[in-house]
């Protein structure tokens, strides 16, 4: 750590993974809940297990993302932060609010939680990702504006780079879009059209420039590699990311009453939006092969990689096989579409923010890596999780494939529920290996308590 | 620079000829066009891009990239609907 | 035609790649991009050769001749800007890309004079599949037109203040490939789109 304000990334890191934990909890609910379906009803039914599931992910994902800025603006900028205390303030608004709201869904009825939050002055509730209450998505705005001024004073009065350059403008996208989340039209293929703007065309679009950025900036410290071939790399990564990405997003429009066209542009694009993701793993394996230096970090290195190949076959494969119009047809809404959203979630953006603490974390804690020994823990932490959702996606896709069959096609297609229970059996060992991705996060955490002797001397 | 003027004026006249060739006779207009405009892509890809001073694999990939798209869209325009 | 030794070795790094490597794998993923789009179109257009050729009979071709007239004389300007720098003439490479750009701006404009009199026929991209390949990949190229200018005017300012020499001048290099590129697309898109029916 070189300048005292990145310390207020840890508090965002530690935030982050508890969150995950409960994202992670709640996911092994609602995979119960498919093949046992009154479990836990009526305490936590499975659309509120699912909001909390899909909510969670986004809010740790977020404060990944924050705590990765606070960590990355300043040391690219060589300056400390604008104002620590406001970054820190920040953190306790977000997670206060957060907390608030994971806590409404859970103990109010999301009727009556819209209608104590003001859902009658402006409608925003009641949408996938956007089941937040009215304040809350006042607040998050107001904590991505006053993150996004602070980040954006300090990069002006320091050193500007590509990668705190691409970091802030991935972040001034990702709250630039998520205005849309207000904009609530009464014409649901409106309301649909643009809904689809914000959580996808940040996955899909400008999270893919704070991933790279993260990435970039972990291989800069990790390879020792010129940064001026990170940051080509870099470009033109992110120059693909956006033609592919952004009007790619159009595989979203094929069935919702948007002019026909979307299927074209949304086929042709969205089938290209995996060479971003192809070029990030080639540009990982590549510095890590030209390295200059072995740091001790090996646990940082090992993520990095990882997320450079999982983000390829999440996003970039999984993502191709149900992309294009006519086999969309018939995947549309299907356990494949499960299948593709937990691998790329992990894939791109779970592991690049892990990455960025496993980098980051052994530094704000006074060392340069930690000790072998906590390394051997947290390996072996990533080899368990990312395993276990390499099969939580092939039995989702073997759930998708027989669903399509079943429900979709043939003579004598089944009824939904009737389909569910004949998959039922890749439920049940989805579900198993959740508890075995569960088994590898409470590694994960292990790892960050394990002691031992000092790392050795780089 | 005399070669690049040359090739310059070539261009342009193969343009004139692609346009120009709308007003021929049905089954000449395809071929003439793809003639042309792959003659036009390969002086673009050797010359100016400068390709042709370049070793191994990469020197192809865009020869390569018009070859294999003018074929396939040769093929595509032989295609009936019925 | 002896055209080997006509031209001068446009590198100095001979059998490389003129320019920088990472451009080049940008300008291999548009090929891509624009590769898909054009078969797209092709095979689109097998399945429905008489609607395409009908609608094709209301694009105003001399329009795309004089862009490709354009676009081809931009690159020629640049070929031009690129012997320049490496014979260490700074002002004049930047002249010369200079010039470029201003066949870029009059092929842009004349590009939106053509959209503009679709646009006000009543003509959409929901018209027909034709015209969404007409005006969608119009605008794509359109906004690729509008991206190698942004590039070869942050090359030209550049070699005009003298950041570039005949020892080293990747940069423009790298600018002119894009270029040439954008040109190359045009090349292949012209007669697809106007001429061939």
């Amino acid at each position: 750590m070189k300048y005292q304000s990145q310390a207020v990334a840890k508090p965002y890191f530690i935030a982050a993974i508890g969150l995950f934990v409960g994202q992670i909890l709640f996911g092994l609910i609602m995979g119960l809940q498919y093949v046992v379906g009154d479990f836990l009803f009526p305490a936590i039914p499975f659309n509120v297990a699912r909001m909390v599931h899909t909510n969670l992910l986004i809010v740790w994902l977020l404060f990944g993302f924050m705590g990765a800025a606070y960590y990355l603006i300043p040391e690219e900028s060589e300056r400390e932060l604008y104002s620590p205390k406001l970054a820190l303030a920040m953190f306790w608004i977000f997670l206060v609010a957060g907390a608030l709201t994971i806590v409404g869904y859970l103990f109010v009825p999301y009727a009556k939680l819209a209608e104590m939050t003001g859902n009658d002055l402006l409608a925003t509730m009641g949408r996938e990702f956007l089941e937040q209450p009215l304040p809350t998505k006042i607040g998050i705005v107001i904590v991505a504006l006053a993150m996004l001024f602070n980040l954006s004073m300090t990069v002006l009065k320091g050193r500007k780079t590509a990668i705190n350059l691409v970091m802030l403008l991935g972040l001034w996208g990702l709250a630039i879009f998520f205005l849309f989340s207000f904009y609530n039209p009464a014409n649901l293929v409106k309301d649909k059209f643009y809904w689809w703007w914000v959580v996808h065309l940040w996955v899909e679009g400008v999270w893919e420039l704070i991933m790279g950025a993260m990435l970039a900036f972990v291989l800069v410290k990790v390879t020792g590699v010129d940064r001026e071939v990170i940051e080509k790399w870099l470009y033109v990564i992110i120059a693909m990311a956006l033609i592919t990405g952004l009007v790619g997003m159009g595989h979203h429009y094929y069935w919702i009453g948007t002019p026909e066209y979307w299927q074209w542009w949304g086929s042709v694009f969205s089938a290209l939006e995996p060479i971003p993701f192809f070029m990030m793993t080639l540009f990982a394996f590549n510095m890590v092969n030209r390295r200059r230096r072995e740091h001790p970090n090996k646990a940082a290195v090992l993520w990095a990689l990882g997320t450079g190949v999982m983000a390829f076959l999440g996003a970039g494969v999984w993502g191709f096989l149900h992309t294009l119009a006519p086999v969309n047809y018939y995947t549309h809404g299907s356990q494949i579409t499960a299948a593709h959203g937990h691998m790329a979630f992990y894939g791109a953006y779970v592991m690049v923010v892990l990455t960025m603490i496993s980098y980051t974390m052994p530094l704000l804690r006074g060392r340069e890596a930690n000790s072998p020994k906590a390394q051997v823990l947290e390996m072996w932490a990533f080899w368990l999780m990312t395993v276990s959702m390499v099969f939580i996606t092939l039995f989702l896709t073997a759930a998708g494939i027989l669903q399509i069959w079943l429900q979709r096609m043939g003579e004598t297609p089944l009824g939904f529920m009737a389909t569910q229970d004949q998959v039922a059996l890749f439920y049940w060992m989805r579900e198993y290996t959740g508890l075995v991705f569960f088994t590898g996060l409470m590694l994960y955490i292990g790892s960050f308590f394990v002691k031992g002797d000092k790392t050795q001397a780089s | 620079m005399k070669q690049a003027t040359a090739l310059w004026l070539l261009l342009l006249a193969l343009t004139a000829l692609t346009t120009q060739a709308s007003t021929l006779a049905a089954g000449m207009i395809v071929p003439l066009a793809l003639a042309a405009t792959f003659i036009k892509g390969q002086v673009v890809i050797d010359h100016f891009m400068a390709l042709r001073h370049v070793a191994g694999i990469l020197r192809w990939l865009v020869p390569a990239w018009l070859m294999l798209l003018l074929g396939l869209i040769a093929y595509a325009f032989t295609l009936n609907p019925n | 035609m002896n055209i080997a030794i006509a031209l001068p070795t446009p590198q100095d790094r001979p059998g490389t790649l003129p320019g920088d490597l990472a451009m080049w794998f940008f300008i291999f993923a548009e090929l891509l991009v624009f590769g898909v789009l054009f078969l797209a179109y092709a095979f689109a257009r097998a399945r429905n050769v008489e609607l395409f050729d009908a609608s094709q009979h209301n694009l105003d071709r001399l329009s795309g001749a004089i862009n490709t007239a354009l676009l081809i004389t931009s690159s020629y300007f640049v070929v031009r800007a690129v012997d320049r720098i490496r014979h260490g003439a700074s002002r004049a490479c930047a002249a010369w890309l200079a010039a470029a750009m201003a066949l870029g701006a009059a092929f842009l404009a004349l590009k939106l004079v053509e959209f503009g009199g679709k646009f006000a026929a009543g003509i959409t991209m929901s018209t027909n599949t034709f015209f969404m390949f007409y005006i969608g990949l119009g605008f794509f190229h359109f906004m690729h037109v509008v991206l190698g200018m942004v590039i070869l005017g942050y090359v030209a300012v550049k070699a005009w203040q003298g950041g570039y020499s005949a020892a080293d001048h990747t940069g423009v290099e790298t600018g002119a490939s894009y270029w040439h590129m954008v040109d190359l697309v045009w090349i292949v898109l012209f007669p697809l789109i106007y001429v061939m029916h």
